[in-house]
């Protein structure tokens, strides 16, 4: 069972308790919920900072729209609709953001220390050189789906459903996605960099 | 399968199959060739390092605290006046212009008030039509001079 599978099970009963009025239930979703919104915002925004931004919006939306979830889909399905939305806003603020920064308040925008800290989490281990860099250049949309199936253990089906699109778009951006990440995993290998070597 | 093929295969396998796993022809490719096994156990030990590092970004406030704020957050939303007003403006206006329209009718016609049948209420005279409307449809119905001709304006 997947994450997210795991996450529908315990949350669907609260959702009716919370959109009857019982604060406590919602209150339990929430919390229920922050942790996977969390991790698919950082996938969405490839950033700590933005995606606790995030994270923190799609709370506030629940909180507001809880009483428009209609369980046409699954709760899940739904939540990450909401999280994609919001990330999509947080890039949108940003961009605007950046744009009208003048060169000298760019310099503002640097990564401030506490955020340096936590990308230092990511560059302890290896892989935030190597793989983690591979995967936040990814396309977006190939980037959401090889995180969830492949980082997440979705089912592909569950994916298509998630994503509103189509299983063989799925599979196809998946498809890339792999191809793009493992070639450049295997590039760096010396036995193996005249094979897959650019 | 030769090993050019299986490491074509391997850029794009499941990790499963990766692992040896099953009876595909890459699986056994991968169970038998020492060199391909070792690339194939580079990605699944890369990508499940990748898993790794992603989960262990926490975020920067605690879950407890996050929806603490976002409760606060949700309370303090006041609703604009604006849009409001908006909305009863949009409902009157109609109905203002229809009694306008009527008004007018009724005076240059000379037609009694009797004629004109209001949504929603039962006929007031037998010359008006049974209207089919929904629920949240509102409508007018106006007599003409022509017995056979009404005006049915929906709002």
């Amino acid at each position: 069972m997947s994450e997210i599978q795991r996450l529908n099970k315990a949350v669907t009963p609260l959702v009716e308790q919370a959109q009857a009025g019982d604060q406590e239930a919602l209150s339990e979703l929430l919390r229920g919920c922050h942790p996977a919104v969390h991790r698919w915002a950082l996938s969405l925004t490839a950033d700590p900072d933005d995606a606790d931004d995030v994270a923190q919006e799609v709370l506030v939306r629940l909180h507001r729209s809880l009483g428009r979830f209609e369980a046409r889909s699954r709760f899940t399905t739904w939540l990450y609709q909401v999280t994609r939305n919001a990330a999509r806003d947080q890039r949108r603020r940003r961009e605007r953001t950046e744009r009208w920064a003048t060169h000298e308040y760019r310099e503002e925008l640097q990564p401030r220390a506490d955020q340096a800290d936590r990308l230092d989490e990511l560059h302890r281990s290896n892989v935030a050189d190597l793989v983690k860099s591979f995967f936040d250049e990814l396309p977006e949309r190939q980037r959401e789906v090889f995180d969830l199936v492949d980082l997440q253990d979705c089912r592909p089906v569950e994916v298509s459903e998630m994503l509103g699109m189509n299983p063989s778009t799925v599979r196809a951006h998946l498809l890339r996605a792999r191809r793009t990440i493992r070639k450049r995993i295997l590039e760096r290998h010396p036995e193996m960099a005249e094979e897959y070597g650019r | 399968m030769n090993c050019t093929e299986a490491r074509e295969l391997l850029l794009e396998a499941e990790l499963a199959e990766l692992g040896g796993e099953g009876e595909s022809e890459l699986a056994r490719h991968v169970r038998d060739c020492a060199q391909c096994r070792a690339m194939a156990r580079e990605i699944v030990a890369q990508e499940r390092a990748l898993a790794q590092a992603l989960a262990t970004v926490r975020p920067a406030v605690s879950t407890q605290a996050a929806v603490a704020r976002a409760a606060d957050a949700a309370g303090a939303r006041v609703v604009p006046l604006r849009p409001r007003w908006k909305r009863r403006w949009a409902a009157l206006v109609p109905a203002a212009l229809a009694a306008t329209v009527a008004g007018i009718l009724l005076t240059s016609n000379g037609t009694s008030p009797a004629d004109v049948s209001w949504g929603g209420e039962a006929p007031v005279t037998a010359a008006v039509p049974v209207v089919d409307a929904a629920d949240s449809k509102t409508f007018v119905v106006f007599n003409t001079d022509n017995p056979d001709i009404v005006v049915v304006w929906f709002y």
